[in-house]
């Protein structure tokens, strides 16, 4: 069974078809690409299966649940969520209490528990705190747990936004463009993150990336996406050499006889 | 009768409309909503009735000066106090020009005193038959500055660079600085604009209710509640909102009770932000992720 | 550290202060306790939670008049009615909610600007019930074995209510709560993302903030035992937001600072009376342009 499944998924804003009749499937343990050029609506399709927008038809599932019949917030109960392309923060909020946050359906209390003060939330605190150190330590930013997250420079803000995103315990990570700005080293880097992350937490990855070395990298499956309809679907390898993939990215080859 | 009272009411629309128009521009222009409006529209009356009965000004000279003086204090206020807070959390905005309102009322009660100033109608009292009503002068005026005043910022945003600098900022701040235009000069502009429609809605009110420190609060509510009506980001809302609340609130206080006229613009406020956020000629904004 | 010895100190200086104090100072006193409840109440929605409220004293008018009214009527002891009237503030809190969750920032200012007008409007129009601009001469309530009338049990009395509302929202403030406020404050947007429901906890946080500003209410109604729709206008609601603002938004510590400069800045302005609430807005607008972290921030930052 498909980890996720898009069934003909079709999203219209106005006058515009964003995505139109988009199907693929993210199988478990993969690392999916989803990839194509700007504009070509694959943000789109995130803020659809993370339920920010709704679309005009088709079917998304997690496993066997149907994902389009869940409210925003319950998205990551059910066990996706996902990394923003302009980071979005608690700003505020340390470092600690950016992956505390992450954790927030999973720690088991209520108001009225915290209030009163009774044994339990501080056994779930110190648990969730302890989870989130590991985490911190995993992203190499435990050092600075309890500085604002507001401090951070870009790429540890990042990073910050991972860690969080893993604290939720998804079983589907959602990466919207998380090498974007970095140079080969950094991307690298990545690339070996998210190939641990997968492994330790056993969770699937559908990655939004225009970072063709991450992508041929660490993608078991690519789906390319151009106006809002899927292009091609394959191993980076045979998406590399696809003519279709390449004439959308870099335009029709002109000629092949030799003057 | 009805057509009496609804020829009142369209005349407490046009002053409304003028504030509500006021208001919509900053709030387009600069995304701010000017909680301070009210002590801005009692300021320009007690500018024009200080000119006039205490300095000997002719009724034009004191109306086009006190507008004018307002209009810089508003671009005074931007420069000094809300510039600063342009990167600020929406909230402390709003404090900020609440703050400056009670500041302004304040300020108004030191130097003037809290008993009211009678501000007589340069035109005569007895009403003018036009067929199917009786209209004051003052009336007749007061709608007919409201539209030359509504002409002239129609032609200001139609036909000046001035005004097609400020509706491109008011659709995008980024890009309009990366056309070239001075962002910070087009929010000075627009408290400035909306500062002198202020006055000037206060200037004409004056006549009708004397002026005191507080005269300008809730008249300036119920342009709140117009704008909101016709669209917080619509300007020919603002016009349209003004008008129908001003005949409505006036056949509620003829037919139902005075006592409820200010209840109406709160009332009215809630429910339309609970049914249609976006007011009457509104657009719905959706926000990039 | 540091704080758990200053707040070990200030329970010892308010336990002592009825032995060493005049009638005035200890008025002075009770008074803050009531200001810091409000101050704990608004903090939750505007600092926490940033969902701002212009007429919170809207809030407060509620447990005021529910709570005198009751006991009056029923003759009921002070546990039950300032309970009503904090119940009856949280229900109202609760409905004012629901439009917050549809809109925000300035059209949220103006929701709780008419939601304050409204209730002022009320509370001046239903003469029969409240006394309207007569005011409502509030009945001493019964506690078994205590006489209220008595300055100190006031005093003490006030000041247990405000410890355990202070413990309360400040295990809620820390623990998963607290933080889903501040996440929702910082982005909502993220606050989905992870889970957190921003609908139940706006709820939460207006429910919770106008049950503390209604208990404050009926607090204050038995300290004058007497209370007007003056006390609840637009101009107290702007000096609760200077309390919490210049004290120190988003931190306790801060609304009791903002407590005490409350109840005691109209004493130093006493003789300048009429400028009180110009001084209140200059010290609101400063605070908001020069020091946004209020004196608690400023507090900090010369620390360091």
């Amino acid at each position: 069974m498909a980890l996720l499944n898009v069934d003909q998924l079709s999203v219209t804003f106005g006058g515009l078809q964003a995505v139109n009749q988009l199907s693929f499937q993210v199988l478990p343990g993969h690392i999916h690409g989803l990839i194509g050029p700007n504009g070509a609506g694959k943000t789109t399709v995130f803020n659809v299966i993370t339920r920010i927008y709704n679309p005009d038809s088709g079917r998304i599932s997690l496993l066997d649940q149907n994902v389009l019949g869940l409210e925003p917030h319950e998205v990551a109960a059910a066990g996706i969520t996902r990394t923003f392309q302009n980071v979005e923060l608690f700003q505020n909020l340390s470092v600690l209490d950016n992956v505390l946050a992450g954790q927030h359906t999973r720690i088991r209390y209520g108001m009225v528990a915290s209030a009163v003060g009774i044994r339990r939330v501080r056994q779930e605190e110190d648990r969730a705190t302890r989870e989130a150190l590991q985490l911190l330590e995993l992203v190499k930013l435990r050092s600075v747990a309890s500085h604002a997250a507001s401090s951070l420079p870009f790429g540890q803000q990042r990073m910050l936004e991972l860690a969080r995103a893993i604290a939720v315990r998804p079983k589907l990570l959602l990466l919207d463009e998380p090498a974007a700005g970095m140079n080969s080293r950094e991307s690298a880097e990545l690339s070996e993150l998210l190939r641990m992350i997968r492994a330790k937490f056993g969770l699937g990855i559908l990655l939004v990336e225009h970072d063709m070395r991450v992508v041929m990298n660490i993608c078991d499956r690519v789906t390319v996406m151009q106006y809002g309809q899927k292009l091609f679907e394959g191993t980076p390898y045979e998406v590399r050499s696809s003519p279709e993939v390449i004439e959308a990215y870099l335009g029709k080859k002109r000629s092949s006889t030799p003057r | 009768m009805l057509v009496q009272v609804i020829i009142s009411g369209i005349t407490s629309g046009a002053v409304y409309a003028l504030i509500a128009l006021g208001f919509v521009m900053i709030y387009k222009a600069a995304g701010v909503m000017n909680f301070a409006q009210g002590q801005i529209v009692t300021l320009g009356a007690y500018f024009a009735v200080t000119l006039r009965d205490h300095m000997e000004f002719s009724y034009a000279a004191s109306f086009l000066s006190a507008i004018f003086a307002t209009g810089l204090l508003g671009v005074v206020l931007e420069r000094l106090l809300f510039r600063p807070l342009i990167k600020a959390h929406e909230s402390s905005v709003i404090i900020a020009t609440i703050a400056t309102g009670i500041i302004l009322e304040n300020v108004i009660r030191l130097v003037w005193g809290s008993e009211f100033y009678p501000f007589k109608t340069p035109f005569g009292v007895t009403a003018i038959d036009v067929g199917f009503a009786l209209v004051t002068p003052q009336e007749l005026w007061i709608f007919g500055i409201t539209t030359a005043l509504v002409l002239l910022l129609y032609g200001y945003f139609e036909w000046t660079k001035h005004g097609l600098a400020m509706r491109a900022v008011a659709i995008n701040q980024t890009g309009s600085a990366l056309m070239g235009i001075n962002v910070g000069r087009v929010f000075s502009a627009s408290w400035g604009i909306n500062s002198a429609l202020g006055a000037a809605a206060g200037i004409l009110f004056a006549p009708l209710l004397a002026v005191t420190p507080v005269m300008g609060n809730a008249v300036s509510t119920s342009a709140f509640a117009a704008a909101v009506l016709g669209g917080a980001k619509s300007l020919p809302g603002a016009i349209v909102g003004g008008l129908t609340l001003g005949v409505v609130e006036n056949l509620v206080g003829f037919y139902v009770s005075t006592a409820l006229k200010p209840l109406l613009s709160f009332t009215l406020i809630i429910a339309i932000l609970m049914v249609r956020p976006t007011g009457l000629l509104g657009r719905e904004e959706i926000k990039k992720v | 550290m540091t704080s758990r010895i200053a707040f070990v100190g200030a329970i010892i200086a308010v336990g002592c202060l009825p032995f060493a104090a005049d009638q005035y100072v200890l008025y002075l006193a009770t008074l803050t306790a009531i200001y810091l409840m409000i101050g704990f109440s608004l903090n939750l929605l505007l600092g926490y939670t940033g969902q701002i409220s212009l007429g919170h004293a809207g809030f407060v008018a509620i447990g005021a008049y529910a709570s005198a009214i009751l006991t009056k009527h029923s003759g009921l002891g002070f546990g039950l009615t300032a309970a009503f009237g904090a119940g009856l503030a949280a229900a109202v809190g609760f409905l004012v909610g629901l439009p917050a969750l549809k809109v925000r920032g300035y059209y949220l200012a103006l929701v709780t600007l008419a939601f304050g007008e409204i209730i002022q409007v009320s509370i001046r129009q239903a003469k029969s019930l409240t006394g309207g601009n007569d005011g409502l001469n509030v009945v001493a309530p019964q506690i078994p074995g205590l006489a209220l009338s008595r300055p100190h049990t006031t005093y003490y009395l006030l000041w247990v209510l405000a410890l355990f509302s202070f413990l309360a929202v400040r295990n809620v403030v820390r623990g998963r709560t607290g933080r889903a406020f501040a996440c929702i404050r910082d982005s909502e947007i993220a606050a989905q993302a992870v889970g957190i429901s921003v609908t139940r906890y706006k709820l939460y946080a207006f429910t919770l903030s106008a049950l503390l500003a209604g208990l404050a209410g009926a607090m204050y109604s038995i300290l004058n035992q007497y209370i007007h729709p003056d006390d609840f206008d637009f101009s107290r609601s702007i000096a609760y937001l200077m309390m919490v603002v210049v004290g120190g938004l988003g931190t306790l510590a801060g609304s009791a600072i903002g407590a005490v400069l409350l109840a005691v800045l109209p004493e130093v302005l006493r003789r300048f009376q009429d400028y009180q609430e110009l001084v209140f807005a200059v010290l609101l607008l400063g605070s908001i342009i020069f020091v946004p972290q209020g004196i608690i921030g400023l507090g900090r930052y010369l620390a360091r």
